[in-house]
């Protein structure tokens, strides 16, 4: 009974914030295309035409999975960030939906974090579609897409969640995302190998769990630790999530 | 059991200010009670740990037989809310907005769909279903608020100061929402700063004052507290001296004596004494005008606090 009623609390908030993306479905898609798309344009063949990459693996290939994550963690992050502070501080609708309302703020956080995980596998296939009728491959496995992609869609709802839900400043979440986001993920080998790092610098870059995903991706390195080590962050994330969730609804 | 709310020694501390100040009361089944208080005196504090949205420093609240803090779902399925400050979804139209908020409570699909219908029909909002709540006026915004609160059709409704900002004409309006909740048998508590909305809808009332219940009673009762009938105003030509008013205050017949808003405010329990505190005032300071009225809510707040309900 206590988890036919958790389950229905999720798949509701699930639902209505699926139904909320839904209704902008046109404004989403166009920021799927466009961001990856340029960034293959300009640096895939603008500066693919200069980089002089060891084996014969193309530069494009090289990049693919590089801008797959790389946006992937950036939409979701950014999604969920604004839509929850908006709801938060500008609907105040927010304290409704997860807190009078008959739902335990974890079965809220997880209803949140599942429309991340949707609007990340969205941002891929929106992506890949175009590049399949350009290229007729995707240039990456599909299982090991759709593991890190879902990975990293839950860690990067999770931050976004917790910015939106921590800040109650909208410029705030934006100086997190240019001093974090962004930075981290240019740094996480999207457009250059991990070897043109020094020593040092190369293991905390590693640290990060974008890098392991785009490598995991491109099939570096050993896949299960890659792909155990994201979906770790990505529960300690959602853990965290949910601990700041409680702590700033409830006073 | 009757008591179907029960607040014990509730107390919420802000830094270093007790914005709740150990409260305690208690409201039976199908009764109104009013919170009544000026602004900040802790009103949506109060019922925002009544709802679990606030943790009380101290004390606790028991809803329908259940702790808020220990059973905080089984409490939030009895009742719904129409908060202080106005919330909407910016995407979402008023059917889809109920719709999904009357599903977090379990409502099957169906049943959800219909219950909207009911309630915007109820809410005289049916023909603005498809509008997003920012689109709405005033009033109808707050009556948003009112379905929302009544879409689940619970037992017990807490209404933060449903009519504020509203004007007159739409404040009544209002009225007869709530009286027809009451109706319905419907627990209520309700936080206002309109006097004249607390002795026209609530069954009792509770004043708070920097989180104190300073009184309880039934409208009449409170009114009773003045012990006086009349409530005289005077308003000098002339500043009145003290030593006049000191005078005044000795009289039997007179309650009170309150200098307040540039006026001479008399709680009168017999009026023979009138004529002699007008001639007293007459050629101590002049009289420019004169009020004698029926003793109001207005002026217990008045007399219990110093100050006027409203900044
Ligand atoms: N989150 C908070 N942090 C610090 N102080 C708070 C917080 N919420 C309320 N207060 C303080 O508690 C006091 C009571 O506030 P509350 O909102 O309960 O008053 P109120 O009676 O509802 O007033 P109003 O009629 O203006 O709505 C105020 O002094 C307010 O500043
Ligand atoms: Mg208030």
């Amino acid at each position: 009974m206590k988890m036919i009623r958790a389950l229905k609390a999720i798949t509701i908030t699930f639902e209505r914030e699926l139904y909320d993306f839904y209704k902008n479905l046109f404004h989403y898609s166009l920021r799927s295309l466009l961001t990856p798309t340029l960034y293959l344009l300009v640096i895939g063949i603008g500066l693919g035409s200069m980089v002089d990459m060891s084996d014969d693996v193309s530069y494009i290939q090289f990049l693919i999975p590089g801008i797959l994550m790389m946006t992937t963690a950036q939409v979701t992050h950014l999604h969920l960030g604004f839509e929850v502070l908006a709801a938060r501080t500008y609907e105040k609708y927010l304290e409704l939906l997860t807190m009078v309302a008959p739902i335990r703020p974890y079965e809220a956080v997880i209803g949140y974090i599942l429309t991340g995980v949707m609007i990340a596998i969205f941002n891929v296939i929106i992506f890949l579609i175009p590049i399949y009728i350009f290229f007729h491959t995707i240039f990456v496995s599909l299982p090991l897409l759709l593991l890190f992609t879902v990975g990293l869609g839950i860690l990067f709802s999770a931050t976004g969640f917790s910015a939106g839900i921590y800040f109650d400043d909208p410029h705030h979440m934006s100086i997190v995302n240019s001093l974090v986001i962004t930075p981290l993920s240019f740094l996480c080998g999207v457009f250059f190998p991990l070897d043109l790092y020094p020593e040092q610098i190369r293991l905390l870059v590693e640290l990060v769990p974008l890098t392991q995903a785009i490598e995991g991706l491109r099939g570096n390195g050993i896949l299960l630790f890659q792909v155990g080590y994201v979906w770790l962050t990505a529960i300690i994330a959602v853990v965290l999530a949910i601990v700041i969730f409680k702590r700033k609804m409830i006073i | 059991m009757n008591e179907i709310i029960k607040a014990e020694h509730l107390e919420k501390v802000f830094g270093d200010q007790k914005a709740v100040d150990n409260l305690s009361f208690t409201v039976h089944r199908g009764e109104t009670l009013g919170l009544l208080g000026p602004n900040g005196a802790g009103k949506t504090t109060t019922i925002k740990m009544l709802i679990g949205l606030i943790k009380p420093t101290r004390g606790g609240a028991i809803i329908g037989g259940y702790d808020v803090q220990e059973n905080p779902i089984e409490v939030k399925e009895l009742f719904g809310i129409s908060p202080q400050e106005l919330s909407f979804d910016h995407h979402l139209s008023l059917i889809e907005d109920l719709y999904f908020y009357v599903r977090l409570y379990g409502l099957s699909r169906k049943e959800a769909k219909e219950r909207v219908k009911e309630t915007l029909k109820w809410a005289r909002l049916e023909n603005h279903a498809e509008k997003i709540g920012y689109q709405l006026s005033g009033g109808m915004q707050r009556r948003l608020l009112m379905a929302r609160a009544m879409v689940t059709d619970p037992p017990i409704l807490f209404l933060d100061e449903p009519t504020t900002g509203l004007d007159p004409q739409a404040r009544h309006a209002l009225w007869d929402y709530i009286l027809d909740l009451k109706e319905r048998g419907k627990t209520i508590i309700l936080t206002t700063h309109y006097l004249e909305e607390a002795e026209m809808l609530c069954d009792r009332v509770i004043i708070i004052d920097y989180g104190k219940k300073i009184a309880e009673g039934t409208p009449d009762e409170l009114k009773h507290i003045l012990k006086v009938e009349n409530i005289v105003t005077i308003k000098p030509r002339n500043s009145i001296s003290q030593r006049v008013i000191e005078e005044i205050k000795e009289f039997t017949g007179v309650e009170d004596a309150i200098w307040h808003d540039s006026s001479l405010k008399i709680y009168l329990k017999d009026e023979y004494v009138l004529e002699l505190i007008i001639s007293l005032i007459l050629t101590d300071a002049g009289i420019l005008e004169m009020d004698i009225k029926r003793a109001s809510l207005e002026d217990v707040f008045l007399h219990l606090t110093g100050k006027e309900l409203r900044e």
